[in-house]
């Protein structure tokens, strides 16, 4: 017997070790995400107990006076708030609009797929190009108020334009097509023969949808909500170009502590303090709805 | 000259053991069957002999070189897939001339090779025409011309003709056969269908549960199965249960659980005592209308079921001593009978063969 | 007496179901149609606003037009700052696209293919950038780059955005990476092909339509995004999206109605390509199967 001679090539040694080969792979895209996502975030930290002195200058000296200002000013915190409860007011409006939708498009047979590619126009559209179009439409002399007046509903423009109704609007219109595509995609993975079933075991078709349909449904819910919450609580474009002075969110002050005031290490702080308010809260809906099932398919 | 070795090959998968020391040799030009049910662990040892597999432990030799640590396209194999596996972005030509060109095979032999492989498998001028474009069985042809154009010291078919159907799987069958009487390649054929390795192979590989269990001609595996596993999965047998009684010079008295007493060729090496099971092929017991009088054993019995197979009917027969009976019968032989009816049941002491015990 | 008792209990329900079956089913697609009717509308009006303002021929922006005018159209064409920012989206997007599909397609295969340690948690950063806030990625990259002293400019951006675009390739990738059939790699390998041969011939071909859609996909995230991007840009390397908002702080908004009729369009071929592309590869049966 006699041994072929095997060429201890590079690919030999790749083809015996799995875990090069998982190396030569993955590590491009690793090495990207670990040097410019986890290292700034952990950059991000230790700037946020750094000192910052007037005149857009910082001392590298520890300090908790970022996060000290955070909890004594409560300005901040309010803002804080207000962007959670804008991300749950978006989001709850988004689904009850998009729930329907997506469901009604879901169960047509066929000819669903002009009505899908008209979901993704928009959801390929630059958000902000989508959130100034409803400057357009609620400025004094906007559309909507052009119209009201024209009908004779209203003798006045109304003010609509910079106030918080406009940031909702804005965001929940921006939020539909995130909401109604997941929700559609996982009703459309149903099989209909568990419908069947329930209705041929005696339910009606309320019974057999709040039964079967509704909770198979969930994490598509789950995901929809998730995303937009996220964009909702972390928004800045709608804030910025919809709300009025009173309107800042998260995301335009960490902003403007950047771009305007070069308070790094406060800003630094800040996002902090938004990146684990909203950890606690995305763990604490896992903990009550499991959010395992939205995972993607690489598990 | 020996195309194919394994030695002791294994395969774990985890704690699973696919491949349990199988160890074979398969002849320069043979049709090689390995043949067991869903899970036996024959598509993983071809996998093994193809490099697509990575080895736990044991040796495979192709044409006497060691082939173990080499991967597959260090080794001179082909293989035939249950799904064809035809490239679908390239046509034909570039399908077949696939390992020609890797083989480093200049432009002028590569046309001329597939020209013939494609004359060989019956679809002349096929070249530029694309896998969507054929139907299944073309495709598994030009699958096949695609295996053979680059010579390979064997062939390994991993259930190719599974996925057609029964009409054209009969013809595809025969074609096979003699496109490798032709061509004269060693082929390795896996299959679950024992009818199918019966019809095609030299020699057939009965594999269980990771295990080599009985290699063998069709012949042999069929007439003289090693083991109950053998028997019940070729063909259909009755098995009948019992203990040696007594011995003769040339025969062996068993007494059945059901008081039943059988004559058996001797089988000197099993003790008075032991427990075996009996097994009768089914096509070897006859039904006559009167107590046959050249049989070695006659019974009667009263038809339980019947059921009509087209060529054969089966008639399931219950004797005086509650043993049931398993009767494959050409429907030419005699007019059917019904159930119920009263019947004599006979087969020879030469149609029985002693399985051990367990 | 206990006949009438069993058919009452059956035709006792919940008082929120009404019996008539019928009627509910009736309603209820009548409802669902009417939801999704409006939902469409208000999809579709502030697109079809921004399209029909586009033309209208005067800076001080009513409604209805007073007339059509495509002046804005012609004025975009002779402004240096907004052409200027279009060729610097254009070419970022395209150079975006190709740098995430050559990181992110050997990264899908990993995922899709391998299992190693720590497979859970580069498949949470691959998509962090879709899940944290714009503005966070923005403000942490700006961190990094300038604690090593790079200046604002292209390289934040470029880093930036293969960063931002980065799970849209792995996403489209995987998902059809998923269905591939493994026997067609298996058959090139065992015909003499080795891994890398394998992998241009026969999967890379395969694979492509999807990378292309990734592709497709990253170059439009990163030609609209705005919030990360104008913590890394300075004036030189200003995208559209910046000069645009700027616009629109600025009240000047006229231009940006042109603009924004652009990004429908672009949108629109996007989806539509995409489409087109995954309809025509269902229907040709692919694999042949």
């Amino acid at each position: 017997m006699t041994t072929l001679t095997a060429r201890l090539s590079v690919m030999q040694r790749l083809r015996t070790r799995p875990f090069l080969r998982g190396l030569v792979l993955v590590g491009p895209a690793a090495t990207w995400l670990f040097l410019f996502l986890a290292v700034p975030l952990v950059l991000v930290l230790v700037y946020s107990f750094w000192t910052y002195r007037p005149g857009g200058i910082m001392e590298h000296t520890f300090t908790l006076e970022n996060y000290a200002r955070f909890l004594s000013q409560p300005v901040y915190g309010r803002i804080l708030w207000r962007s959670f409860s804008v991300g749950l007011q978006t989001t709850v409006l988004a689904l009850l609009l998009s729930y329907p939708t997506a469901y009604y498009l879901a169960r047509r047979p066929s000819g669903s797929h002009l009505l899908i590619f008209l979901i993704l126009v928009p959801f390929w559209t630059s958000y902000l190009i989508r959130i100034f179009s409803w400057m357009l439409i609620l400025m004094e002399r906007g559309v909507l108020n052009s119209v009201l007046l024209g009908l004779g509903i209203i003798s006045q423009p109304v003010r609509l334009l910079f106030t918080p109704l406009a940031v909702v609007v804005g965001m929940t219109y921006s939020a539909l097509p995130f909401m109604i595509l997941p929700i559609y995609s996982v009703l459309k993975g149903i099989n209909p023969d568990l419908i069947q079933a329930a209705k041929t075991l005696g339910a009606n078709e309320l019974q057999a949808f709040v039964e079967v349909t509704l909770p198979l449904s969930m994490p598509g819910v789950l995901a929809g909500s998730v995303m937009v919450f996220i964009q909702g609580a972390g928004n800045f474009l709608a804030p910025a170009i919809l709300g009025g002075t009173g309107a800042d969110l998260m995301a335009n002050v960490i902003a403007n502590r950047f771009i305007e005031a070069f308070n790094w290490p406060f800003g630094s702080a800040l996002s902090m303090v938004f990146l684990v308010a909203m950890l606690v809260f995305l763990l604490l809906v896992n903990k009550w709805a499991a959010l395992e099932s939205i995972y993607g398919p690489n598990k | 000259m020996i195309d194919v070795e394994l030695r002791s090959v294994t395969k774990r998968f985890g704690p699973v053991v696919a491949v349990d020391e199988v160890s074979l040799q398969v002849r320069q030009g043979e049709f090689l069957t390995l043949l067991g049910p869903s899970g036996c662990g024959k598509t993983t040892t071809m996998r093994r002999v193809a490099g697509l597999e990575t080895p736990t432990s044991g040796e495979i030799l192709i044409r006497e070189q060691c082939v173990t640590d080499l991967p597959p396209y260090q080794r001179n194999v082909s293989l035939m897939f249950q799904n064809y596996a035809l490239f679908p972005h390239k046509n034909v030509f570039d399908n077949i001339a696939f390992g020609l060109k890797y083989r480093k095979v200049p432009g002028e032999e590569r046309k001329q090779r597939v020209k013939e492989s494609l004359a060989l498998v019956h679809l002349p001028g096929m070249e530029s025409r694309y896998p969507r474009q054929l139907s299944g069985g073309q495709q598994q042809r030009i699958a096949l011309a695609r295996a053979l154009v680059v010579r390979p010291a064997v062939l390994l078919l991993d259930e190719p003709l599974s996925n057609l159907d029964l009409k054209l799987r009969e013809k595809m069958r025969i074609e096979l056969k003699q496109i490798q009487e032709q061509v004269g390649i060693t082929f390795v054929f896996v299959t679950h269908d024992q009818q199918e390795a019966l019809m095609l192979s030299d020699r057939i590989a009965v594999m269980d549960k990771g295990k080599l269990v009985q290699v063998g001609t069709p012949r042999e595996v069929y007439e003289r199965p090693q083991s109950r596993f053998v028997a019940e999965f070729v063909g259909q047998s009755n098995f009948l249960e019992g203990h040696i009684v007594n011995h003769c010079a040339d025969a062996t008295e068993v007494r059945l659980s059901s008081g039943l007493h059988l004559s058996i060729p001797a089988t000197p090496h099993l003790t008075t005592g032991s427990k075996v099971t009996v097994q009768v092929r089914s096509e070897r017991v006859r039904l006559f209308a009167e107590r046959p009088l050249d049989c070695g054993h006659e019974f009667t019995a009263i038809v339980e079921r019947v059921i009509y197979s087209g060529d054969t009917i089966q008639y399931l027969l219950q004797l005086e001593s509650h043993d049931l009976l398993l009767a494959t019968c050409p429907t030419t032989s005699a007019p059917p009978l019904n159930r119920g009816a009263s019947v004599w049941v006979g087969f020879d002491s030469e149609d029985c063969l002693v399985l051990p015990g367990d | 007496m206990d006949q009438t008792n069993n058919v009452s209990t059956l035709a006792k329900r919940p008082a929120f179901i009404p019996r008539r079956s019928q009627v509910l089913r009736l309603m209820s697609g009548w409802f669902l149609r009417l939801v999704t009717i409006v939902v469409y509308v208000f999809l579709y009006l502030p697109i079809l606003i921004v399209i029909i303002m586009s033309f209208h021929p005067e800076i001080y922006l009513t409604f209805p037009l007073p007339g059509y005018s495509l002046r804005w159209y012609e004025e975009l064409l002779h402004d240096e700052l907004m052409i200027r920012a279009t060729l610097n989206s254009l070419w970022l997007g395209g150079l975006t696209a190709l740098l995430s599909a050559i990181i992110g397609t050997p990264c899908a295969l990993g995922l899709v293919r391998l299992d190693f340690p720590g497979k859970r948690v580069l498949n949470t950063f691959v998509f962090a950038p879709m899940i944290i806030p714009q503005i966070i990625t923005g403000i942490s990259l700006l961190i990094l780059l300038n604690f090593i002293r790079i200046p604002r400019g292209y390289p934040y951006l470029i880093i930036g955005h293969v960063l931002l675009t980065l799970p849209y390739i792995v996403v489209t990738v995987s998902s059809q990476l998923y269905g591939f059939p493994r026997d067609l790699e298996e058959a090139a390998l065992s015909m003499g092909a080795n891994e890398i041969q394998t992998f241009f011939e026969v999967t890379l071909p395969l694979i492509a339509p999807s990378i292309f859609a990734g592709m497709l996909f990253a170059f439009t995230v990163s030609f609209q995004e705005f919030v990360a991007t104008q913590m890394w840009a300075t004036p030189s390397t200003y995208t559209l999206p910046i000069r645009i908002f700027a616009r629109i702080r600025d009240a000047l908004t006229p231009e940006v109605n042109v603009v924004g009729v652009l990004t429908i369009l672009l949108s629109f071929g996007v989806v539509a390509i995409v489409q087109i592309m995954s309809r025509r590869g269902k229907r040709g049966n692919r694999y042949g199967i």
